[in-house]
């Protein structure tokens, strides 16, 4: 079984920068590594200088001594693959060209979040790689990707839609009346148009299920497998703190630990005059402008690691990994490897590898 | 980008000049609550804070599961469906119907600005990218339905979002590389694709100058020790963030021509009472014409 390191937080704290550069240090401690991201905005593509890097993983080519692959996702490619995976002949077409369903692979939340984790496991079994790293879905809330294989069973497996349409017992048979009741009432607000759709799309999906159950058993094993480890990532400021935090404790209260908190961009801190030496000749020999420069860079670096103190207090003490903000936004593949070893330095060791090298001989 | 902190601070500032305001929040409702000493917001309206002049400033979470539900009792819903499980029902057509979700939630705010619920409804959107969903959706179900309730709500949407007397988008970002390039995508989409009006783009956390900053760097003693050194790569630090960001805000000027309000950055930050006035002090100060030269407000205390 393979290595995972999975990357959480909210949006524009740098996740999809610091899962790439946790990818760059794993590929220079030797190992053959995947990093897969789902940014619309295609930035992982941009930092790794990988324009238009398809569905497929790609080799990326930089100095190190193992393998560093990206792959980027394509929600409906994933989708048209499960589907003939799962499904009859003929089935997965018709369903594909449900318009309600095209609708549906764009909109639903936990359809895009289960592609994410349905690519993550068939990489993570890939015999190609030794760790895989996943910069996780942005969605409205970063968690929702643990629950997206329940969620989609449940969507292929509606019990409303059966007990209306699909009454496969005496018992249902009697609701279904007012099921189809029901059904018209929707209709009328909703407009016949859609519910024809949906109706249909239902129809397509039956049989589906169980495929779908095992798949998502399966997956949800991966993802509460030891071997998946979680990290967040997140920047200084009271929002997104407060967003890691939920989603930090979420993964608790799954029985899952952090491994690990990055504190991404967080402010630096200069050295200051002697707190006794307030006031006295430390103070004086400092002209204003620096002075006043200073104390407000002092009191954001404190509030922060107030902020960021609080936040391993509330995770049960991971590590933390401070990122310092760079004045600049930094780019391009030195970047990466500059911020990979700040990570590298930081972050709890992997495993040993599955094959171990030789022993140095003399 | 701190959207939800620059929605709360418009609507203090809006309340304090004497508007009755409501903030709509449609995702995490517990920040803003906490920020007014009141716990999370429900779906009916609560009230935050009562301003001299008769400012008022209100605030709920909608929800799109509670905005459905309501709009399926409104026609007739609860009388028809008996003992079948609602909430099943409810989510059925909400998951199944991709954007409708979102249609409804528009509906719903469309509803409050139709009763005259309040002066001005301030909207915390979704993120940017699922601002862009959550606004196009009425088109999408325009297109997939010919006619109909659907089509009816849809159309009574688009009919608000595109009137500019009704309805304004405001873009927050910050002044840095990659929410820049965002925010530029994000607004051509909505001009084009959603065809909104755009109010002024607010600029959120932006570094005030110190002024004889780079003049005491420059006598600073080459080779200071201690704090004194500290104190000149703090200036350095600062020097080279101003200098990034006036590029930033230059090239967003630029691309996306639209007026710039300037929020200070705070350096201690935190969504509380005292950081929502010194915002909402900043934004009624006005925007500035995005061509004039790059000037930050200093932050103003109290």
């Amino acid at each position: 079984m393979h290595e995972a390191l999975l990357y959480l937080g909210s949006g524009g704290v740098g996740k999809t920068t610091v899962a790439a550069a946790s990818a760059v240090a794993a590929a220079q401690e030797g190992a053959r590594v995947v990093v897969l991201t789902i940014d619309p905005a295609r930035r992982l593509a941009e930092t790794l200088d990988l324009d238009g890097a398809g569905d497929e993983a790609r080799l990326v080519a930089g100095p190190w001594p193992g393998e560093l692959w990206a792959a980027q996702r394509q929600p409906s490619a994933t989708l048209a693959e499960v589907l003939h995976r799962h499904g009859r002949p003929g089935q997965a077409d018709r369903i594909l060209s449900n318009p309600t369903f095209q609708a549906v692979t764009h909109a639903t939340p936990g359809i895009s979040e289960y592609m994410a984790v349905e690519r993550f496991h068939q990489l993570h079994t890939d015999a190609r790689f030794d760790v895989v790293v996943l910069d996780t879905p942005p969605s409205r809330h970063a968690i929702e990707f643990l629950d997206s294989p329940q969620r989609l069973c449940r969507f292929v497996d509606n019990r409303l839609y059966r007990t209306v349409l699909a009454p496969r017992s005496g018992v249902l048979r009697s609701a279904s009346s007012a099921g189809r009741l029901a059904l018209r009432a929707v209709a009328r607000l909703v407009g016949m148009e859609l519910v024809d759709n949906v109706m249909r799309l239902f129809a397509d999906l039956d049989g589906l299920d169980q495929g779908f159950r095992d798949r998502a058993a399966e997956i949800g094993e991966l993802l509460t497998s030891p071997r998946c480890r979680y990290r967040l990532v997140t920047t200084a400021r009271p929002e997104t703190v407060a967003e890691a935090t939920w989603i930090g404790r979420s993964l608790i209260d799954r029985g899952l630990t952090v491994d690990a908190v990055v504190a991404n961009r967080v402010a630096p801190s200069f050295a200051r005059p002697e707190r006794a030496g307030r006031g006295g000749g430390t103070r004086s020999r400092v002209p204003t402008p620096l002075a006043a420069n200073l104390a407000e860079l002092s009191a954001l670096a404190e509030r922060e690691a107030e902020l960021v103190g609080g936040l391993a207090d509330a995770l049960g003490r991971p590590p933390v990994v401070r990122v310092q903000e760079r004045a600049r936004m930094a780019r391009g593949r030195d970047a990466l490897v500059g911020l990979a070893a700040e990570l590298a330095a930081a972050t709890p060791p992997r495993p040993p590898a599955r094959t171990p090298l030789p022993p140095p001989t003399r | 980008m701190g959207k939800t902190t620059v929605g709360a601070s418009v609507g203090v500032a809006a309340a304090r000049s004497g508007l009755d305001v409501l903030l709509v929040e449609l995702e995490g409702a517990s920040r803003l609550g906490r920020a007014f000493g009141a716990g999370p917001l429900g779906y009916a309206d609560s009230e935050l804070e009562r301003f001299h002049g008769g400012g008022r400033l209100r605030a709920r979470h909608l929800t799109a599961r509670e905005a459905m539900r309501e709009y399926l009792d409104a026609g007739g819903m609860n009388r028809i469906t008996g003992r079948l499980p609602r909430t099943g029902l409810v989510d059925l057509v909400t998951s199944a119907a991709p954007g409708l979700a979102d249609l409804v939630l528009l509906g719903k705010i469309r509803q409050l600005e139709q009763k005259g619920e309040a002066d001005l409804i301030v909207v915390d959107a979704p993120a940017s990218g699922h601002a862009v969903g959550f606004l196009m959706a009425p088109r999408g179900l325009a297109r997939t339905a010919a006619s109909g309730p659907v089509r009816h709500q849809a159309d009574l949407a688009l009919e608000l979002l595109a009137d500019e007397a009704r309805c304004r988008v405001a873009l927050v970002t910050l002044p840095e590389e990659g929410p820049v390039s965002e925010v530029i995508e994000t607004g051509f989409t909505l001009e084009d694709e959603v065809g909104v009006r755009l109010g002024p783009l607010v600029l959120n956390g932006c570094w005030a100058p110190i002024d004889g900053l780079s003049d005491a760097v420059e006598q600073a003693p080459a080779r200071g020790r201690g704090a004194a050194a500290g104190a000149v790569a703090a200036a350095r630090f600062r020097l080279e963030r101003l200098e990034a960001q006036t590029e930033q805000i230059a090239r967003l000027a630029r691309e996306l021509p639209l007026p710039q309000v300037r929020l200070p950055f705070l350096f201690t930050p935190g969504v509380d009472r005292p950081g929502l006035d010194r915002l909402a002090t900043a934004l009624a100060a006005g925007p500035v014409v995005a061509s004039a030269p790059v000037s930050v407000p200093a932050p103003t205390v109290g």
